[in-house]
């Protein structure tokens, strides 16, 4: 609140303007006369959806048959009074949202305020003033249209983007392939990914390459939502496409996805991406990085993480970058972290030593595995709370041991 | 004036929890009025509250403010409350504020007149505690509420026309249509129209060596945001695959196997692949369950349809696909067209591809591809609802 909201666009409160002359009102009064001179106000205006009852329970009835979007009730009727039939309404979550306007000829503040606790939401005082009336009746209706066409258009997002989002955790390797692909290079893959609701553009993945070899690669766009998502899921297709020629030469790849991606994204997006080779046999990790976050090596006592260079030049942003091949060493016990920005500013208590190298650290010299991986989770979790829209990876190598 | 109770009902004091950042702007020439009201705001748990003493102290105070709700007496001195209103809401930007008349004045036309001048509510003093604070609850709450779902909305709309406009950057622009007609002899007439923001159709052209031109239609499961990404990756992949296979059944082959390691179960996709051979005067082309398309030359009466049968991309990783060919003379056109053309409602039944294909023997005439396009849209929107994306091309080969 009282953050200045942009009104919607004129189009959008003409229709609901229009739209409230076909809003079902249903008018409630005992009094025949009563009704037939509200029916004649309404119909005066232009309202083509209006119809009646003349009690309390005749009134919860036609409301069970069709909810209307408005109510215009009288309180004092035989049998079931207004206060009442407001009550029994307001009990009902389906009916919570329900204008009801009631129409009184109560002065004492004594019964307003029962009107008001019964879950009235507007008083319109007897004799009926038509202007009055008419005013009341459309206030309620427009912000009620607009609120409608608002929820809808929000759900109907809502629910492209969750199918979006399914698919997103599609696209990641599932447990099962990095069981299957861990162990060709001898290593165990651990990964923690958050994906915004409103998606976005972190991904990483897994490449066949050979016998003992496995890429992997992980990429953050630039940008947000629906549009990073999109460029997110291109790069991924480009890089299983080239892992098939380049996969072995990560610098060759990575120049590769930048010619590509020059041509396909435009100005303003790019993807910092790391780009590695697990190698089994030779125990090192081969990389090139294009403005990633340093890899981390953690030696298997879990003491002095070595973090990896990683100054290439964000992949999408000129033609023509060249990446620098590095290796960094992978003995048996050690664990290789990569992880988006985000991860590594979580955790860092500026100044104090902890960061992510000393939550990943300390999880290593307690024997790493299953165990550290979830602490480190934890920790990761509790620092970005529960309500962080950034998306967010980490993911963890651990050399096996002989 | 009565004085405020006491003790609210306990369901007020329940609905205004939540409302503790709420701000009132209080407009009333009376400083006890004003005392009072803020005593009662500040028992029903709203603290940020501003006043003004008369109505232009108001409109100051409100670009200070940035209020979520006015209390606004009427009869003040300078500028009353009517013309206040009046005021404030031909600034758009206050153009929703609720706006809570509290006044003396009871007399109906008092009333319309405070409506018309864009009250958005009215109670008569002496004030009722109870009252005003379950009208001023009523409208911070709706406020909120509204707030949210537009910063919602705009903030949606802003990403989806980001991503809508990448999308149509995904298709062929109309310079390289001119210069594939320049080059080539062929003009392409296309119309692109996903069914929401984003669409999970998608064409594409390329000139192949010889003077031969690739064309190709997808049309994936879905639509909106899912479908559309989809798309950006069945983009990239024709893309890499145009090195290595002019051939339409192999080119939909190779598509097929990429996409079937990469879309989830219950995803697929229809696609057309085909290849304009001017020398040899032939469409080629193969299907993936995509409509059939349809050929037709000059002096004809009727277009010849060819066969779209064909495995669906994403089933099957292993599928091969057949190689098929229609004439396509000088002079003659080929068009091709997404399913949305073929499902549109008509009477209990759909129009299907003979319906479509009497629609476009009675425009064959019209020798300008874009006017034939646009004509056969038009006849197909006044057909009935199409709730699906559409695309359609048109390929005519220059005499």
């Amino acid at each position: 609140m009282s953050v200045f909201s942009p009104a919607l666009s004129g189009d959008a409160e003409a229709e609901a303007r229009a739209a409230i002359l076909d809003c079902p009102i249903l008018v409630v009064d005992d009094t025949a006369f009563n009704r037939t001179l509200i029916g004649a106000f309404l119909a005066e205006a232009g309202f083509r959806n209006v119809f009646f009852a003349k009690d309390g329970l005749e009134a919860l009835e036609k409301i069970a048959e069709r909810p209307p979007d408005l109510l215009i009730l009288d309180i004092m009727m035989p049998g079931m009074d207004g206060f009442e039939v407001c009550r029994r309404l307001r009990a009902d979550p389906e009916h919570a949202d329900l204008p009801i306007l009631v129409q009184t000829s109560l002065t004492s503040s004594e019964d307003r305020n029962k009107a008001f606790i019964a879950g009235t939401t507007d008083l319109v005082s007897k004799p009926l003033d038509r202007t009055e009336l008419l005013a009341r009746v459309r206030i309620h209706l427009e912000s009620r249209v607009l609120i409608r066409h608002l929820q809808s258009y929000r759900a109907r997002v809502e629910g492209e983007l969750a199918i979006a989002r399914s698919m997103h955790e599609h696209l990641l390797p599932s447990p099962t392939l990095c069981a299957t692909l861990g162990s060709l290079a001898g290593v165990t893959l651990r990964s923690h990914t958050e994906i915004s609701a409103n998606l976005g553009g972190d991904l990483w993945g897994i490449v066949p390459l050979d016998d003992c070899r496995l890429g992997v690669f992980l990429l953050n766009m630039s940008g947000q939502g629906v549009s990073a998502a999109m460029n997110a899921f291109r790069m991924h297709t480009l890089l299983h496409e080239l892992a098939v020629d380049h996969g072995l030469d990560p610098a060759a790849m990575l120049a590769t996805l930048n010619e590509r991606a020059v041509t396909l994204l435009e100005e303003g997006q790019h993807a910092t991406v790391i780009y590695g080779v697990i190698d089994g046999d030779a125990g090192q990790f081969v990389y090139a990085a294009a403005d990633s976050a340093p890899p981390m090596l953690l030696p298997p006592d879990g003491v002095e993480p070595r973090f990896g260079e990683a100054g290439g030049l964000a992949v999408g942003l000129a033609p023509g970058s060249r990446y620098q091949t590095e290796t960094l060493p992978l003995p048996p016990g050690a664990v290789l972290a990569l992880y988006s920005v985000a991860v590594l500013q979580a955790l860092d208590a500026g100044g104090t030593g902890i960061g992510l190298g000393w939550v990943i650290g300390r999880a290593v010299a307690e024997g790493g595995g299953a165990d550290g991986f979830a602490s480190v989770v934890r920790s990761l979790t509790f620092a970005l709370g529960s309500t962080s829209r950034d998306d967010h990876t980490l993911v963890w190598i651990e050399r096996s041991r002989p | 004036m009565t004085s405020p109770p006491s003790i609210l009902p306990a369901q007020l004091r329940g609905a205004l929890t939540g409302l503790e950042n709420a701000r009132v702007l209080v407009v009333d020439d009376n400083r006890i009025n004003r005392n009072l009201l803020l005593a009662l705001l500040e028992r029903g748990g709203i603290h940020q509250v501003e006043q003004a003493e008369d109505g232009n102290d108001g409109l100051a105070r409100l670009e200070m403010f940035n209020p979520d709700l006015i209390l606004l007496d009427l009869m003040m001195p300078r500028l009353d409350g009517f013309e206040m209103c009046k005021q404030l809401r031909g600034d758009p930007r206050w153009k929703n504020l609720p706006v809570l008349v509290q006044s003396s004045l009871n007399r109906a036309e008092d009333r319309a007149r405070a409506f018309a001048a864009g009250a958005t509510d009215y109670v008569t003093k002496p004030i009722n505690a109870v009252e005003l604070l379950a009208r001023v609850r009523i409208h911070l709450h709706k406020r909120a509420l509204l707030h949210d779902l537009e910063q919602y909305h705009s903030r949606a709309e802003r990403e989806l026309a980001l991503a809508r406009s990448m999308q149509e950057r995904l298709l062929p622009s109309p310079a390289r249509l001119t210069s594939t007609e320049d080059s080539l002899g062929i003009a392409i007439s296309a119309h692109f129209a996903p069914s929401s923001e984003l669409g999970g159709d998608f064409w594409g052209k390329r000139r192949l060596l010889d003077g031969r031109l690739a064309v190709y239609l997808v049309d994936f499961s879905g639509h909106g945001v899912g479908a559309a990404l989809n798309t950006f990756r069945l983009h990239a992949i024709c893309q890499q695959l145009a090195a290595i296979s002019d051939e339409p059944a192999a080119f939909l082959a190779a598509v097929n196997k990429r996409l079937c390691g990469l879309l989830p179960s219950g995803q697929f996709a229809t696609m057309l692949a085909g290849v304009i051979d001017p020398t040899a005067g032939v469409f080629r082309y193969a299907s993936a369950g995509a409509t059939a398309p349809m050929v037709w030359a000059p002096g004809d009466n009727a277009p010849q349809l060819g066969d779209g049968v064909g495995l669906p991309l994403g089933l099957l990783a292993s599928i091969q696909y057949d190689s098929r060919s229609l004439p396509l003379p000088p002079g003659g056109r080929l068009f091709l067209y997404s399913d949305a053309a073929i499902e549109i409602p008509l009477g209990g039944d759909v129009l299907d591809e003979a319906g479509l294909a009497a629609m476009v023997a009675r425009r064959m005439g019209e020798e300008d591809g874009a006017r034939f396009l646009d004509g056969l849209l038009d006849e197909l929107r006044a057909t009935g609802p199409i709730d699906d994306d559409l695309t359609a091309l048109v390929l005519t080969r220059k005499r």
